[in-house]
């Protein structure tokens, strides 16, 4: 396929919304006119005056300049770009610019994984049937706590959200294997990685291309190709999904094991409709890789796949502005996700105060923020996944082929309870010796040191009454509201 | 005026500081024995079943005496056992329970239920069917205006399980700004206290105050959600620890089905005289592009047990004419299997309506399987008249604003 060369935008005549800087002024009036409001609102109801003190101090609280300090920028980019920092971590980042940190984020492949692949359980990958799925599950919750690599895990979380097969259909060595491709192509050109996600087996088995053959076309998996993968709804016709299902004809499941036990996948010309298709407007006898090359080059694609990143390391619903500009880069870079990521992490949009704890923790991030926090025996991951399956995440096991609906879904009450007694019981497990942080350096570590009054009260109240209840303290600083964001 | 809620939502009064219990919650077993046969429509419960990634309707209820049902399901087709509900059409030999229901007249069938211009995505039908909303599925969730409705009429239990789901994520037919929980079992819905030296810490007021406070701050993205989350967890915890009620399910529910597991809990918490208004249970599997035929036998199996099972359950307890049970997918089925042994995505499938307050039948009208369009049925009835029949006959709830748009009422319902 040939690329036309991509328009850049016309100069800004303004600066663009992510290089705009905040007004310090604009954010200090309306923090002061809510703390007046509050404060009038809680006379009205007759609340004492301490009360209504504390309610003004804790409005007139901000967090707005949290991200200009670098010890902060490098905790937000640390949980962002990976499962947060240890202490030592922070000091590191924080002494780097912003685009040393990005490039010592991206630049993984150069760091060693070789103490986290050490400590790692052996999976039976060689028996029929392969490892449990409980086995499969603890063994990439524990990547993500003792990894080298955190943006290398995030990213595989990343794909496993959007490119999605799950263990009600595929098998627990087939989504392991699929992992593994996540992991290995997680920064790859976006076209390469579909073309191996449309003949790898879990997706095969998921979305049922292992049973589309010539003659006997299964729509599942060109219909969620378009629609979740790459252009997303309004972008092809009931028509295309039935032509571009016969191009994805040919690919099977080889080896003598049960389906969904398989992990090959080849071609076989006697099973593949060599016959013409039109797919959008053009006629060919195209293959699965023919309608991969002209989905990805597409606009809708471009932005589609821009918002969702966006989205998932930055905040939700990204300015036009801003998706225009992220797309326009990952044409530009030929559809290099590595190159869309690092800027990503460049715009001043993600480190904007629209950016700071504007995403809910996911109940895994949840999950191996809190276990790098209390420290893992091998016991703890299996009680993690079991934990955020309760919170609504089960890895492997997506809901449906939409992924996790993500954001605001995470939380109600039986999850939010569910969080709570998850920190609780993995502070309980802590070993006394990996305790005595002081309550600044817990609250230094894991929540920015930035936190409202009242909860600073809260918490020294706490130390006051309990002082020798390390794992309490530590419950409650992980169970305040500003951990449960990133 | 403030209501509770509104106290609860500002965050403004420790709600349970006396840890004094509403009076809602008190006497709701008393009045659950109470089997009257008159219903008020405020104790009455509409329990939604979903059948998620599009159920194949014409494996459900079979035009047997079709012949191009016949040709168009050359290995898909039943023809064994098929349960007659006349001379054309017949229950999936699995759904045995549901067939004596029909014979009761408490089972409701509506046949080709659908909308116009179909969208064969599942998660963009979906919206639709869950927002009743055919133009993009934006919005709240139907049954989240009604409970919206409910709040402000006064007519709201007015705490947050008036509205339950069975499982870890609120569906999004029950959002809207009126609290929702999703529940996994009822003795483990509360907050741990903190351990020390073997005596606990109660942490409930501490927490509640760190949530009041980060809502406060600015900016505080998700702060409201948190804070009125919290709340409405504890409040619903200290409602569920304070009923004297003790469930003894009156049915044998079926062992390793989680749509058993599922309405199990829906009928634990009705029996408990929690106030719930509103249920919402799903059974998924239900997309089979391929060799669909064992899988769909086993649901529907699954589906029958425990909506059986549930049934009983709720007889026993002498509350069945306070419950309806409806069904519903997003979309049924192609009319022509594939060529893997399975269907891929279609359109018109028919809707169950279940329970002592249905007056029992067939509804609507079966599709043709000859007049198709792209090979899928056309749909013979708007599932907004089948929502609207429930909201106005049942629930007593005025269907034409809460869907925006007046439907033909079908009479699914005893008065």
């Amino acid at each position: 396929m040939d690329h036309a060369p991509i328009a850049t935008p016309p100069a800004a005549r303004s600066r663009p919304i992510w290089q705009r800087p905040v007004s310090r002024r604009s954010v200090l009036a309306t923090g002061a006119a809510g703390a007046t409001a509050a404060a009038l609102a809680a006379l009205w109801k007759g609340n004492d005056l301490s009360d209504i003190l504390d309610r003004v101090r804790d409005y007139t609280h901000g967090y707005q300049g949290a991200l200009r300090t670098p010890r902060v920028r490098a905790a937000h980019l640390l949980r962002r770009a990976g499962f947060g920092a240890t202490s030592a971590e922070l000091d590191r980042y924080a002494a780097m610019t912003s685009t040393m940190m990005t490039e010592s984020v991206l630049s993984y492949q150069s760091t060693s994984n070789a103490a986290l692949e050490a400590q790692l359980p052996t999976l039976d990958l060689a028996s029929d049937k392969g490892p449990t799925p409980g086995a499969v599950q603890a063994w990439w919750l524990q990547r993500m706590v003792q990894t080298a690599r955190p943006l290398e895990e995030k990213m595989t979380l990343f794909w496993h959200g959007l490119l999605t097969s799950g263990l009600d259909k595929a098998g627990p060595a087939q989504l392991y294997t699929q992992n593994q491709l996540f992991r290995k192509m997680a920064l790859a050109n976006f076209g390469d990685l579909l073309k191996a996600v449309s003949k790898d087996p879990a997706m095969m088995v998921y979305l049922d291309t292992e049973t589309n053959r010539k003659g006997k076309p299964n729509e599942n998996y060109a219909r969620e190709l378009m629609e979740l993968f790459t252009t997303g709804i309004g972008h092809y016709t009931e028509d295309d999904v039935r032509e571009s299902a016969r191009a994805f004809t040919g690919w099977t499941l080889t080896g003598g094991k049960q389906l969904r036990y398989t992990t090959d996948s080849v071609f076989n010309p006697r099973f593949f409709d060599s016959g013409q298709k039109t797919f959008m407007g053009k006629s060919g006898n195209f293959t699965g890789d023919d309608i991969v090359e002209m989905l990805v080059p597409l606009r809708a694609t471009a932005e589609r796949l821009s918002a969702r990143l966006f989205t998932f390391f930055a905040y939700p619903n990204p300015e036009p502005e801003i998706v225009r500009h992220l797309a326009d880069t990952f044409q530009q870079s030929h559809y290099n996700v590595g190159a869309l990521v690092r800027e990503i992490f460049a715009m001043d949009a993600f480190y904007a105060p629209k950016a700071y704890r504007a995403l809910i923790k996911s109940p895994v991030e949840l999950a191996a923020q809190t276990l790098r926090a209390t420290g893992s025996d091998a016991r703890a991951y299996g009680a993690a996944v079991t934990a955020s399956a309760a919170m609504g995440q089960v890895l492997f096991y997506p809901p449906n082929v939409a992924g996790w609906p993500a954001g605001t879904s995470w939380i109600n009450s039986s999850t939010l309870l569910t969080r709570l007694n998850f920190v609780n019981a993995a502070t309980q497990r802590m070993r006394s010796s990996s305790s005595g942080s002081t309550l600044d350096q817990l609250m230094s570590t894991l929540v920015d040191g930035s936190i409202s009054p009242t909860t600073k009260d809260g918490l020294e109240a706490f130390t006051a009454a309990h002082p020798q209840n390390q794992a309490g303290l530590l419950f409650m600083v992980l169970a305040t509201p500003e951990f449960q964001l990133n | 005026m403030f209501s509770r809620r509104d106290f609860i939502k500002q965050g403004l009064i420790p709600v349970f500081a006396g840890s004094a219990v509403p009076s809602v919650f008190a006497n709701g077993l008393a009045a659950a024995a109470a089997d009257s046969p008159n219903v008020a429509p405020s104790d009455r419960v509409l329990v939604l079943v979903q059948l998620a990634g599009g159920n194949d309707g014409l494996n459900t209820v079979i035009p047997f005496a079709d012949g191009a049902y016949h040709d168009a399901r050359p290995t898909l087709r039943q023809d064994q056992g098929v349960l007659p509900l006349n001379s054309q059409l017949g229950l999936h030999s699995n759904l045995k329970g549901l067939k004596a229901s029909f014979d009761a007249g408490q089972l409701a069938v509506v046949q080709g239920v659908g909308y116009p211009s179909p969208n064969l995505s599942h998660f963009a039908s979906m919206s639709i069917w869950e927002t009743a909303n055919v133009k993009g599925g934006i919005g709240d969730g139907w049954l989240g205006r009604y409970l919206n409705y409910l709040d402000k009429v006064g007519e709201s239990p007015n705490h947050a399980l008036e509205g339950v789901s069975a499982g870890s994520l609120v569906p999004p037919e029950l959002r809207s700004s009126t609290p929702v929980t999703a529940l996994q079992s009822l003795k483990t819905f509360r907050l741990q206290p903190v351990n020390e030296h073997g005596t606990q810490v109660d942490v409930e007021n501490p927490l509640m105050k760190f949530y009041g406070a980060f809502k406060g701050a600015t900016p505080a993205p998700f702060g409201a959600l948190l804070d009125a989350t919290l709340n409405e967890a504890l409040q619903a915890s200290h409602a569920l620890q304070a009923t004297d009620a003790t469930y003894q399910a009156k049915a044998s529910y079926p062992a390793n089905s989680p749509i058993a597991s599922s309405l199990k809990l829906v009928a634990e918490t009705i029996v408990s005289g929690l106030g719930v208004r509103v249920a919402h249970v799903t059974l998924g599997g239900f997309d089979n592009h391929a060799r669909e035929k064992p899988v769909h036998d086993k649901l529907l199996l699954d589906l029958d047990q425990a909506l059986s099972a549930f049934m009983q359950d709720l007889q026993g307890h002498g509350l069945g004419d306070r419950v309806l049970i409806m069904t519903w997918s997003e979309f049924g089925r192609r009319v022509k299997e594939n060529g893997s042994a399975g269907t891929d995505h279609g359109t018109a499938a028919p809707m169950f309506l279940l329970g002592a307050p249905v007056k029992g039948g067939l509804y609507g009208e079966q599709p043709s399987l000859s007049a198709l369009d792209n090979g899928n049925l056309k749909f013979t009835t708007d599932f907004r008249s089948v929502y609207a029949s429930v909201l106005q006959g049942y629930l007593n709830a005025p269907a034409s604003d809460l869907l925006g748009g007046t439907y033909e009422m079908l009479p699914l319902l005893k008065a």
